[in-house]
């Protein structure tokens, strides 16, 4: 047999072959197309409809209302910075009522004060009794107070004396507010 | 010359039958290069900006709540309650120096605590420097009073005086036998000059400042009842007695 005589050239595989290869170059083509028309009209469809315009104008519309509250908004704000600085000043000053009244609760009944004085930071006080009994407790009381530092801190005895005309003892005490 | 013509000549026959062979590919090869052109001047700029309009929906939707917001709290905001509110702050913390508010303030202590109040110095101090005593960024006015009283009732009045104008600050007391002295810084503070922005998201206030507004008008409703003269007059007969104006817990 004649190995020359064949019915399927080598040229018509290469054709097919380059047709083929062509009809998929079209596809690819045809599909990136649709792909970016898809993309592009949705990306259009997106920023189209996004609903800004309409939320700038209901801002507008919402900025005319509360425009017409306005005065209740100055009000509002001013009580607001009243409170603020109300609240501040009572955090910031010195209450030093809590602590005399912590050292006034110590004092025995059968004792009296005979003077007290504040002044930022110090407390000086003055009591007498006729006991020395009670004076003792005080002064325990006081450096229970003073040891636990809440109260009271530093604590001095300036003095004890007899008042001889009263016929009574007078303790002067200073001590260091917290 | 003649070479050089066909040499040209057989360059164009290439170029003819390589377009021929290609031509089919052309409109292809066409399509892909626009789409990658479409994509990288026209898709990706188009998404880019979708993502800042997003981006910057988002940002207006939280100012249009905001606005929502503070309309629907202004909207429903008693605003008889506010203004009566803000009188009894504006008494408690003056914008300027309210010396018949302090003569008020210490009078309804005197009375409900039974104190009896003497003489007593107002200084203003410097109008231009700071405070030298008491809390620096608050101006104040300062009084040296004499109080006739034990400690235990110069103590109390304290503590009205306290309740009766929060916005002050007693830094001296002094007390020996059935008198006193007592120096009382009187805080002050002017109103806030900025211009009130409609669209700043309101600030609510806490259930502690709520509480604080409470106690001052309640405050301030019984204390405007005793008013101290503003003429000095030589008597000093007692005060009006403590049982009369009811009692009052202060959180201070």
């Amino acid at each position: 047999m004649n190995e020359n005589i064949n019915l399927i050239s080598n040229q018509n595989v290469a054709l097919e072959k380059e047709l083929r290869r062509l009809k998929r170059f079209r596809l690819i083509s045809i599909v990136c197309l649709v792909v970016v028309l898809a993309a592009s009209i949705l990306i259009f469809v997106l920023n189209f409809t996004l609903p800004l315009d309409s939320v700038k104008k209901e801002q507008t519309a919402t900025v005319s209302n509360i425009s017409l509250l306005h005065k209740k908004l100055v009000t509002y704000t001013l009580i607001t910075d009243r409170v603020k600085n109300i609240s501040n000043i009572i955090s910031q000053r010195g209450n030093y009522i809590p602590q005399v009244n912590d050292i006034l609760g110590k004092v025995p009944t059968d004792m009296s004060v005979d003077g007290l004085g504040i002044d930022p930071g110090k407390i000086t006080i003055s009591i007498s009794s006729i006991s020395l009994i009670s004076i003792n407790k005080f002064i325990d009381d006081m450096v229970s107070l003073g040891t636990q530092g809440k109260v009271i801190k530093d604590i001095v005895i300036q003095g004890l004396s007899l008042d001889v005309a009263n016929n009574k003892y007078v303790l002067n005490m200073k001590a260091s507010l917290p | 010359m003649e070479t050089d013509k066909k040499k040209f000549n057989l360059e164009f026959n290439n170029l003819l039958i390589l377009y021929r062979h290609y031509k089919d590919y052309f409109l292809p090869f066409g399509i892909i290069v626009v789409c990658i052109l479409v994509v990288l001047w026209v898709v990706i700029p188009q998404f880019q900006q979708y993502l800042n309009l997003q981006q910057q929906l988002k940002t207006e939707m939280q100012k249009l709540d905001v606005l929502k917001n503070n309309y629907n709290f202004l909207s429903n905001l008693d605003s008889t309650k506010s203004d009566a509110d803000f009188s009894s702050l504006a008494l408690a913390l003056p914008s300027g120096k309210d010396f018949a508010g302090i003569m008020n303030s210490v009078s309804y202590a005197s009375a409900k605590t039974g104190v009896t109040v003497g003489d007593f110095e107002f200084s203003v101090g410097s109008l231009s420097n700071g405070n030298t005593e008491g809390i620096s960024a608050y101006p104040s006015i300062k009084i040296d009073l004499n109080l006739i009283s034990n400690t235990q009732g110069i103590i109390q009045f304290i503590q009205e005086l306290y309740k009766t104008a929060p916005a002050s600050e007693v830094t001296n007391i002094k007390t020996g036998g059935n008198s006193g002295s007592i120096t009382i810084l009187f805080y002050y503070k002017q109103f806030p000059q900025q211009v009130v922005d409609d669209s700043a998201p309101i600030t609510l206030l806490s259930a502690k400042d709520t509480e604080l507004i409470q106690t001052v008008s309640a405050w301030n409703n019984s204390s405007n009842q005793v008013l101290m003269p503003l003429i000095p007059s030589l008597t000093s007969g007692e005060s009006t007695p403590a049982a009369s104006l009811g009692n009052g817990s202060s959180p201070f």
